[in-house]
């Protein structure tokens, strides 16, 4: 990949002279056509097209869509997504096949994330936002439970979130199969002592536990549930977090073990999501690197956005459509000015 | 560009309204019907689980036997099994045989009299033709969403996905079989007076049972292919393990419960495979 960009070469000397040839072909082309159109002919700073890692999470897609826009419009580069999962995206972006994993959920891959980082061919650059996890039950359930404040309370109330599949116990709807979130929910449910009345119930795949989730919502029964924020289920729910004994580092540390002995309830401490990009895309593209690095949205207009998704039943592409026109003041401070112009121009 | 005459939002709205519909008014009344269903899966997986393995080794070994009269395959199919309880996957192969179990005796009672029904009258046999085609290839998540919103997660939503994906072959070759049997000895039963019953019990599906024993053996290896979809929909067993290895990039934990999802297949083959090849034994 490298060895194909010209910008990679090792020595100043042919890179400035590259430069000049390139600098002198470009002079010589935009000779006759108006100054505008030189403008739009702004060239990539790679290659080939940009990849995308597009974990199938809505704020990922979402934001995945508006970085490609401001990519393609204010950079003149291509760029593809290679639909992938987490872990799976980590190791892409390791070996070089991906150029940017754009939201990196830390305490779901801390673990993983060290190890690749320690490599050298990982950065993370740029914080997105804090994301945060907890557990919810939906506002009418507190509204029936008055006295259910805190998860340490949940055996009193099995009975109200009883499980079809085992009736003598409540069902408290996990995280899916195999995610970094369900190890410490399981070791939270464990150092709760819900085992007795609770089964921790796991949904398999996010898609099946949103469509549970929903469809629980919608009929109004009493569930209580693992989710993470900005989502579009708690972006467009009413939903009440249930208590959790204060955050405490090192407790938190075993819960995110799955070998964790003796786990000790923690709250979930604030996630920082970030974007990661490959040791190679940086020295590629450090123009495209320094935007990247600069993204970042607070929490309310992430939340908007998912709400219009949800409500519009939008794509992705029509939600970051939405995001660029309407939270112009967001993402014009991640550009320089003349980048963010040719954006406008594009709307 | 193909010109758009219709937008695809303005087909895709009214699905997903007649969807949520759905869920608001007649969840209720879905769960309390099927609710028999849920409790006989849920006694097949205590049933599995909490027997002790060697009863269980001793009761596939039993089968094996009465499939085959040969001791040595009893004992190989005893030990394949043996062997997944060897590398810690017993509880998980137990989870699954459960399942699998309850959903491949759900298609072979659903799906002999509709191959019955579909040898007998030809508009049954046009009608159905589709439906099965549809069955085999529509992805499964575009009806498992629906269901889960309708059943909820678990055990009944795996039900049903199983059975749908697995029931088309048995379906077809009883189809086939059935008519397949020669006309003439069809001919010879009814010139000696047998009703349209007797013929059919009494020449068609026995001369049809091996096709019909071929059809059970695919619907089998069609449903244990289902496992890891059905862990998707919050099924414990070895889909989960699979699951969670692919999903951790565990790679080991992932092939260990993939193999054992191959030693569950290859006991389910062989001894329906014996079966049928009795039968056929029989029948010659």
């Amino acid at each position: 990949m490298s060895k194909s960009n010209p910008s990679n070469s090792p020595s100043r000397l042919t890179r400035s002279a590259l430069g000049l040839a390139f600098a002198a072909t470009l002079a010589g082309l935009s000779m006759a056509p108006a100054a505008a159109q030189a403008a739009d002919a702004v060239q990539c700073e790679l290659d080939r097209p940009m990849r995308f890692g597009g974990m199938n999470w809505e704020s990922n897609l979402v934001l995945v869509e508006v970085e490609r826009f401001i990519v393609e419009h204010g950079y003149g580069c291509d760029s593809e997504v290679l639909p992938t999962e987490t872990l799976p995206a980590l190791a892409a972006l390791e070996r070089g096949d991906l150029d940017i994993n754009t939201e990196v959920w830390l305490n779901s891959v801390l673990e993983p994330w060290n190890q690749a980082e320690a490599t050298g061919k990982v950065k993370r650059i740029g914080d997105i936002y804090m994301g945060g996890e907890a557990w919810f039950i939906p506002k009418y359930t507190a509204e029936r439970l008055p006295d259910l404040k805190k998860a340490a309370d949940l055996p009193k109330y099995w009975e109200d979130f009883k499980d079809p599949e085992m009736p003598s116990k409540g069902r408290f709807y996990g995280c899916p199969a195999g995610w970094g979130c369900e190890i410490v929910s399981t070791n939270l449910f464990k150092a709760l002592g819900l085992g007795d009345t609770f089964t921790l119930f796991s949904p398999g795949t996010g898609a099946t536990q949103k469509a549970a989730l929903t469809a629980a919502y919608n009929r109004g029964e009493n569930i209580v549930f693992y989710y993470w924020y900005p989502t579009p289920v708690v972006g467009s729910m009413d939903l009440v977090k249930l208590e959790l004994p204060p955050y405490d580092a090192d407790k938190q540390k075993c819960l995110t073990d799955p070998d964790c002995t003796d786990p000790q309830a923690s709250d979930y401490p604030e996630n920082p999501v970030f974007t990661a990009v490959s040791a190679g895309f940086i020295e590629a593209a450090p123009k495209l690197t320094e935007f990247l690095s600069k993204v970042s949205v607070p929490l309310d207009d992430m939340g908007a956005a998912m709400a219009y998704m949800d409500e519009h039943e939008a794509e992705p592409d029509e939600t970051a459509d939405w995001f660029l026109k309407n939270k112009q003041d967001v993402w014009t401070q991640w550009l320089p000015a003349d980048v963010s112009e040719r954006v406008k121009a594009a709307l | 560009m193909f010109p758009e005459l219709i937008s695809a939002r303005d087909l895709q709205r009214p699905i997903d309204a007649f969807v949520n519909g759905l869920v608001m008014e007649y969840s209720d009344v879905l769960r309390a019907l099927t609710q028999p269903l849920l409790d006989l899966l849920i006694w097949a997986d205590n049933l599995l689980r909490q027997s002790p393995w060697w009863a269980i080794i001793l009761v596939v070994m039993g089968v094996a036997w009465v499939a085959s009269r040969k001791l040595r395959f009893s004992v190989a199919m005893g030990a394949l099994l043996g062997a997944l309880g060897a590398i810690g996957l017993w509880e998980a192969s137990m989870q699954t045989l459960s399942l699998m179990l309850v959903a491949v005796a759900f298609s072979v009672l659903l799906g002999i009299p509709v191959g019955i029904a579909m040898a007998s009258f030809r508009w049954v046999r046009s009608a159905m033709l589709p439906v099965l085609d549809v069955m085999q290839t529509m992805p499964s998540f575009v009806y498992l969403i629906p269901v889960v919103m309708l059943f909820n997660l678990g055990k009944l939503a795996a039900l049903f996905a199983t059975v749908i994906y697995a029931v088309p072959p048995v379906i077809r070759l009883t189809d086939l079989g059935i008519r397949l049997v020669d006309p003439e000895v069809l001919e010879a039963s009814r010139a000696f007076g047998a009703s349209r019953t007797r013929q059919l019990f009494g020449v068609q599906l026995p001369l049809a049972l091996p096709n019909i024993m071929a059809g059970i053996n695919q619907t089998t290896m069609m449903a244990l292919a289902m496992v890891v979809i059905a862990s998707m929909i919050g099924v414990r067993g070895l889909g989960y393990e699979v699951l969670q290895g692919i999903n951790r990039l565990q790679v080991g934990r992932g092939l260990l419960a993939g193999l054992g999802i191959v030693v569950l297949a290859i006991i389910f083959d062989r001894i329906t495979q014996k079966f049928g090849q009795r039968q056929q034994m029989r029948g010659a």
